[in-house]
């Protein structure tokens, strides 16, 4: 059911299992006792469990027991749901984030007088800041279709209730406000359309969190975008009509977990808490295989294979959080060597090794390296976020420095960037300078690309993707790319000759051979290999022919229309004559799958010689041949001489 | 799903039950018995309550309706509407 779900469930923490066990410990010991509970709050809790640990953390706390190193933080709760619900799990899941949380709460229905009036309960409790926990119930929406122009003022009412609580705690109290957003209701009214129509519920929620969010900027305020969280698990998961009904619960009581974590994290962020260094590991976490034992080409990763393309998912999460800031390790069991060698020279890495502040590959324990990365970067262990498939590894990190921030993954590795980012390590709440401006940097080239991608022309649109093509003999790296490209490819394929790995193993060492792996890159991103061609000599004394038959050329169909296969005849063309062929023969046959390539010999500037029964074709062209060029970028690699 | 499913015993829903109310009401030692009602704990406040609905719906993956949660009078109610909804 719910807790399928990896962000209801919060599947990026470790279950507990004997609560109550620790509990009890808690209470009967003596002394400082905030690393236990932040210990035993990074568990995976339920709502049961998060409220009678936050009893726990009163309790302690009214003993006087000290709760260092968890920093104090005095929050208060103004809405109009079921609040006293919330706060014991936000006590808990603050511990997590690190913070010793203390909640006020105020009467149901009471949000705006306790926000206005300066002698309140909440504007005389000192709070550090006040979560305004309002959904659209209780605001003053008015959808309406016959006076759509009231159904926008009721926008305005509603924004200037939020903003008059805010300036209430500001003026009053001197404490943020973080301001939710809207979760809309799943029900519609038209159903799409109600997205389109003005006046409608989702049409009024969505500008009030526009506005909203706009407000925010500068004011020292804070987001909770409740309601991205809420479509994140689906807004019929995210409200319960039989809990409201019941109990006044603004969402369900399953997603209690996942709210009060969120709100922690925030919390967190706005003390300086939260992750700054992300810690990799290599094998089996940041491509498929070991480095070590089955090599470079070994390795699976890359576009075209589903395991391949879930460890690219995970580096390029990475990258982009090295883009806001964060700083990226490695710590790897590996001779250093073997674990460079990928980031030298696995073309579908994306990590490179100067995207890596501190690579520690050795045969040491991990936390001797976690702690020695933490060192060098002159951070805090509690900075730390380590992302390891092995769960014996993760293990012994939680146990040995408890401090780091560890992530539970599952077993598919296409799920591990998503828990990552699902356990929010990173969350912030404003964009440092120093974010900012490497986010101006890359946001100019942004636009500079998108100005481009406005062009109307075609041949101004090709060349606005600055595409970059790399042509390479086959190799051992990308065999198995090649050979799955062979054996897959049907459409865009001339003769689907299929091939195994012995045969393409051959031709890597056939001299006689012309044999092109092509990939391609373009201002959206890596493609991968997307051509395979393989030329052999013909005729009847093959060895020393001037005639090279096409036997197999195949394209990914993502690429069509780019003018690949022009260049690609351009590099077929280039090699023949540096090796002294004068001819090359081209063959079309047809199966059930390929009809989309039947004129491309044709559209290319072959002649036509022979048509067969079968329906297969032969085209010829001299290799002096001249080809317009497509706008793009032509890399040669690996060629070892041309005559060769 | 035959014709004579069988029905969860009623002692393993207590069972199940023992954990729940022991989580909920902080008492490692409270046994629900079928004629305990909200009078007879310590803390079964109406919040309590909802959190005690809540984790039951959690613990044995059921859902109840809101007219269900206000028609059961004590614990042995709760514990028949409970076995019904697994069978």
């Amino acid at each position: 059911m719910h807790a399928e779900d990896l962000y209801i469930g919060l599947d990026w923490l470790v279950p507990v299992e004997d609560f109550r066990e620790a509990c009890r410990a808690l209470l009967e010991g003596a002394g400082p006792c905030g690393p236990a509970v932040r210990s035993l709050a990074k568990r995976r809790l339920s709502e049961t469990q998060l409220s009678r640990l936050a009893r726990v953390i009163n309790t302690l706390r009214d003993q006087g027991r000290s709760m260092a190193p968890l920093t104090p933080f005095k929050l208060g709760v103004i809405g109009n749901g079921t609040l006293d619900l919330i706060a014991p799990p936000l006590v808990a899941s603050a511990a997590r984030h690190g913070l010793d949380l203390q909640v006020v709460t105020v009467p149901y229905g009471s949000a705006v007088q306790e926000a206005m009036s300066p002698s309140s309960t909440l504007n005389q409790a000192d709070c550090d800041a006040v979560l305004v926990a309002l959904d659209y119930r209780g605001l003053p929406l008015r959808p309406g279709l016959t006076d759509a122009s009231d159904a926008l003022r009721s926008v305005s009412d509603a924004v200037s209730v939020i903003e008059t609580i805010r300036q209430g705690v500001r003026e009053a109290s001197g404490a943020r406000c973080i301001v939710q957003t809207l979760a809309p209701p799943p029900e519609t009214l038209f159903g799409s359309l109600d997205r389109q129509a003005p006046g409608t519920m989702r049409r009024l929620i969505e500008a009030v969190n526009n506005e909203i969010s706009a407000s925010l900027d500068g004011s020292g305020d804070v987001l909770f975008d409740v309601a991205g969280l809420a479509q994140t698990v689906g807004l019929s998961h995210w409200h319960s009509p039989v809990q409201w009904n019941m109990a006044k619960l603004p969402f369900a009581g399953a997603c209690l977990p996942l709210y009060a974590d969120h709100v922690g994290r925030l919390l967190g962020a706005m003390r300086g808490k939260g992750g700054r260094c992300l810690i990799l590991d290599l094998d089996n976490t940041l491509w498929g295989g070991i480095v070590g034992d089955d090599g470079v080409e070994g390795l699976v990763l890359g576009e075209g294979d589903p395991t391949g393309e879930a460890f690219i998912s995970v580096q390029r999460m990475a990258l982009a959080l090295r883009e806001r800031g964060i700083v990226l390790a490695v710590s790897s069991k590996n001779d250093e060597a073997n674990a460079r060698r990928p980031f030298r020279e696995h073309p579908e890495m994306l990590l490179r090794e100067d995207h890596i502040a501190v690579f520690r590959a050795n045969w040491q324990d991990k936390a001797s390296n976690i702690r020695a990365i933490a060192q060098e970067l002159s951070l805090g262990l509690d900075a730390m976020v380590f992302l390891d498939d092995n769960p014996a590894e993760r293990g012994l990190i939680r146990r040995e420095l408890p401090e780091v921030m560890v992530p539970e993954l599952p077993e598919d590795p296409a799920l591990y960037a998503r828990t990552l980012a699902a356990g929010g390590y990173f969350e912030a709440v404003a964009i440092s300078e120093e974010d900012r401006k490497r986010a101006d940097y890359y946001q100019t080239n942004t636009r500079r690309a998108q100005a481009k991608v406005a062009a109307t022309d075609i041949n101004d649109y090709l060349k606005s993707l600055a595409m970059e093509m790399t042509v390479q003999p086959f190799d051992a790296v990308g065999r198995s790319r090649i050979v799955q490209l062979i054996n897959k490819s049907n459409q865009f394929n001339l003769t689907t000759r299929r091939y195994g790995e012995p045969e393409i193993e051959l031709l890597e060492h056939d001299r006689s051979a012309l044999t092109l792996q092509i990939r391609l890159s373009d201002i959206f991103g890596d493609n991968g290999m997307i051509s395979v061609v393989i030329c052999r000599p013909r005729g009847p004394e093959a060895r020393n022919t001037e005639v090279w038959e096409i036997d197999t050329w195949l394209m990914s169909c993502r690429v069509l229309g780019r003018g690949v296969e022009r260049m690609v005849l351009n590099e077929i063309l280039h090699h023949a004559r540096a090796r002294g062929i004068k001819t090359l023969v081209g063959v079309y046959r047809p199966t059930e799958r390929n009809g989309m390539v039947r004129d491309h010999y044709e559209s290319l500037g072959f002649t036509r010689r022979l048509v067969a029964e079968n329906g297969e074709t032969e085209w010829v062209m001299a290799a002096t041949a001249e080809i317009p060029e497509a706008p793009m970028r032509v890399v040669r690699q690996g060629f070892m001489s041309a005559a060769a | 799903m035959g014709m004579h499913k069988s029905m969860i015993a009623i002692d393993q829903v207590y069972g199940r039950l023992t954990d729940v109310f022991r989580d909920v009401f902080e008492d490692d030692d409270l046994v629900p018995t079928a004629d305990m009602t909200a009078e007879d704990v310590d803390g079964w406040t109406s919040l309590a309550h909802v959190r005690l609905v809540l984790t039951i719906e959690e613990t044995f993956g059921i859902r109840f309706s809101a007219a269900q949660v206000s028609t059961m009078a004590n614990v042995g109610d709760l514990a028949s509407t409970i076995q019904k909804k697994l069978s």
